[in-house]
């Protein structure tokens, strides 16, 4: 599905990520850990295209295609969807009408039949529940005056409308309380299915505890040191990532996943 | 030498109407007046962003004055109507079609307080003349004079004391055919003491015709009046010229709404004086430009007695090459103590060649009194396109929606759903029609 290899991006000048691979295969959840300033962000934002994020160097292929050359609203018609970090107030622009134009030119391009007017609503409505978000936020500004944990749940409530191909969550699990923490979780793993992937970008083995991930890597300097199962998040818990930078052998021969 | 500056010249030394003599004093006192006025220049201060020569060069600006057909309309008329009116509004309705009154389409007769000059009783009269020009100083004003030096006719609302008008008034100026003169606006509007009202005028050219408009409107509040007031300017294709003056008793409020698309020039004056204490002044509007067009407003916030309040909140939004300029003034008299204004001016940018000139200006004379004004100049927040973009929607679509949004304060605003319906139908598919080559 996703197939990044060699990926150099800067932003600013300075370089970022310094030969970055990973594979994603249909239906698998990949989760990213790495300290802080080791460009896990920079990763989720070369992918969904955001402006000043420039790759230099390497290829990333989604479906056969070359994502590097595609606007961000066409990764999204392709089904990438990223969760952000910090979800933007848009005051002005209510949820609704948000929600509905992004669905009909995913529809659109995607060739599905669009929804009536009854039929989203039902669905919007549906999908709030499911993240436990008050209905009556579908008619204030997309995320104006949020929670932080609102803004999460926002995500995740799109991400469940849209229903994308792979979905990219920066950090959704920071800054939430463990019933949100739960709620991003269930909503994830209601996703989950056998030709959708996640790639879960954390600091934390929290989230992980509901969302069990089938690969586990660490990104360190821009580069993935260390790939494993799920059991390396807990060896990342309990020791931290310094005796993984300190250990250079690793970097060496990362592990193929 | 102008075709303006001709014309006017020709008017003050043969001119002389016929029609509805009783308003010869008021012409003649403005012909005075206009033999020592000439065309604002650059050098005027609130011109100086125009260049009004250039502007008004291919202008042919005979002077078309304000007429009455009594006869039903015509069918591409009716045509025209249906398809430019608010639907569903409830109004006692006044339709100009190129500044020539359609009785037909209008309601007057079931209207008690609507009347033209040209129809008004021995008292009317009399109030016409005890008011007309009368509510702020207006020597220096090139525009507003040649509308008095050739007024022939012109709307009068006219509400009672204590009166509530049941229904708001709905004035329609349309333009349609192409028109070699500029027409002359007049509305005079009286609000006596206690009294209440809505008024609301759309300005449109549904087929892009072109023409002039030269506008004056006059507002009295009198004490313990309320006057809620939307102007909708969306007319693309004409000329227009308003000045439009408010004078307010005590305890009055007024209230009013601004939604106004650019053209090729659109000047708007607005000059509030709050005469009486405890009058209450709040002005919401927005102006879209775009293309090559042209938008320029000014208000002129006189807080005269004490405890008055005034708040004022203008959005911009100015694309391709387009010139706006927003200048806001508050003048705090030496008596006005215990004066509370706002005076607020965000415009968007929507491209690197449009330009918008903001200047609000505070001249304050009494000391004890809480002002305070803000201008910001912006672009659409590349976050936000991105965020939207990175649901699958288009850059264009996303700046249409952002620049809505950016509206949206104002318009959300407007009295009555149906206006405001009918306000966001149609900016929304002004703006669709967004596109920047060579963006990306």
């Amino acid at each position: 599905m996703l197939n990044v290899k060699n990926l150099k991006a800067k932003i600013d000048g300075k370089e970022i990520l310094k030969g970055l691979n990973i594979e994603v295969k249909p239906g698998e959840v990949h989760a990213i850990m790495g300290p802080n300033g080791s460009g896990k962000s920079t990763l989720s934002n070369v992918l969904a295209g955001r402006d000043n994020y420039d790759a230099t160097d390497g290829t990333v292929m989604f479906e056969g295609k070359d994502l590097l050359t595609l606007l961000p609203e066409d990764r999204a018609r392709e089904g990438i969807f990223l969760a952000f970090q910090y979800p933007v107030e848009i005051p002005g622009v209510s949820n609704l009408e948000f929600l509905k134009t992004s669905l009909e030119c995913l529809h659109t391009y995607q060739k599905k039949p669009l929804l009536s007017a009854v039929e989203f609503m039902k669905l919007a409505r549906e999908k709030c529940r499911l993240v436990d978000l008050d209905t009556g936020f579908l008619k204030r500004g997309v995320n104006e005056g949020f929670s932080g944990g609102e803004k999460k749940r926002n995500e995740i409530m799109q991400m469940l409308m849209l229903e994308p191909k792979l979905c990219l969550l920066d950090e959704t699990d920071s800054g939430l309380d463990i019933d949100a923490l739960k709620v991003v979780a269930d909503g994830i793993n209601q996703l989950r299915s056998p030709d959708r992937s996640f790639i879960l970008i954390t600091h934390y083995q929290r989230l992980l505890d509901y969302v069990q991930p089938d690969f586990v890597h660490v990104l360190a300097d821009g580069k993935i040191i260390k790939s494993g199962g799920s059991e390396l998040a807990l060896e990342l818990e309990e020791k931290g990532y310094s005796w993984l930078e300190s250990g250079t052998e690793q970097s060496a021969n990362p592990l193929k996943v | 030498m102008n075709n303006l500056q001709q014309i006017t010249t020709d008017f003050s030394n043969e001119h002389t109407s016929q029609k509805n003599l009783w308003l010869q004093g008021i012409r003649d006192a403005a012909s005075e007046r206009l033999k020592a006025l000439q065309l604002p220049t650059q050098k005027t201060e609130d011109w100086k962003y125009l260049k009004l020569e250039e502007l008004l060069a291919d202008e042919q600006l005979d002077v078309q004055s304000m007429q009455v057909r009594n006869s039903k309309s015509d069918d591409d008329i009716d045509e025209l109507l249906s398809q430019s009116l608010i639907k569903d509004l409830n109004a006692y309705r006044l339709v100009f079609v190129n500044g020539v009154f359609v009785n037909g389409l209008s309601h007057l007769d079931s209207n008690p307080y609507s009347t033209l000059f040209s129809e008004a009783n021995t008292a009317q009269q009399q109030l016409i003349v005890d008011h007309l020009d009368t509510s702020h100083n207006y020597y220096h004003d090139y525009f507003s004079s040649l509308n008095s030096a050739q007024l022939e006719d012109g709307l009068l609302i006219h509400i009672p004391e204590h009166c509530e008008v049941d229904k708001p008034f709905y004035i329609v100026n349309l333009t349609q055919g192409d028109q070699p003169k500029t027409n002359m606006m007049r509305l005079l509007i009286i609000a006596e003491t206690g009294s209440k009202a809505t008024i609301i005028e759309h300005e449109d050219a549904p087929l892009k015709h072109t023409s002039m408009v030269n506008t004056v409107i006059e507002c009295f509040v009198n004490d313990k009046a309320h006057i809620t007031h939307s102007r909708l300017q969306l007319d693309e294709s004409v000329t227009s010229i308003c000045n439009h003056r408010v004078k307010q008793g005590h305890h009055s409020t007024y209230q009013q709404h601004q939604i106004s698309l650019a053209s090729k020039l659109k000047r708007n004056d607005l000059t509030v004086s709050l005469q009486g204490e405890y009058a209450s002044n709040d002005i919401r509007g927005s102006f879209y430009g775009r293309h090559q067009q042209t938008i320029d407003n000014h208000i002129c916030m006189q807080h005269i007695a004490p405890n008055c309040s005034s708040n004022e909140v203008f959005r911009g939004l100015v694309d391709d090459q387009a010139n706006a300029v927003f200048n806001g003034r508050i003048h705090i008299h030496p008596n006005a103590q215990k004066t509370l204004a706002e005076l607020s001016n965000k415009n968007l940018l929507l491209s690197s060649t449009a330009t918008i000139n903001t200047k609000p200006e505070l001249e304050i004379y009494a000391d004890d009194v809480r002002c305070s004004h803000g201008a910001t100049v912006g672009q659409i927040n590349s976050e936000a396109l991105f965020y939207l973009q990175s649901r699958g929607i288009p850059r264009v679509e996303a700046k249409r929606l952002l620049s809505l949004a950016f509206i949206a304060e104002i318009v959300e605003q407007l009295p009555h759903n149906s206006v405001r319906e009918f306000v966001t139908q149609r900016s929304s598919s002004l703006l669709s029609s967004l596109h920047h080559e060579g963006e990306r």
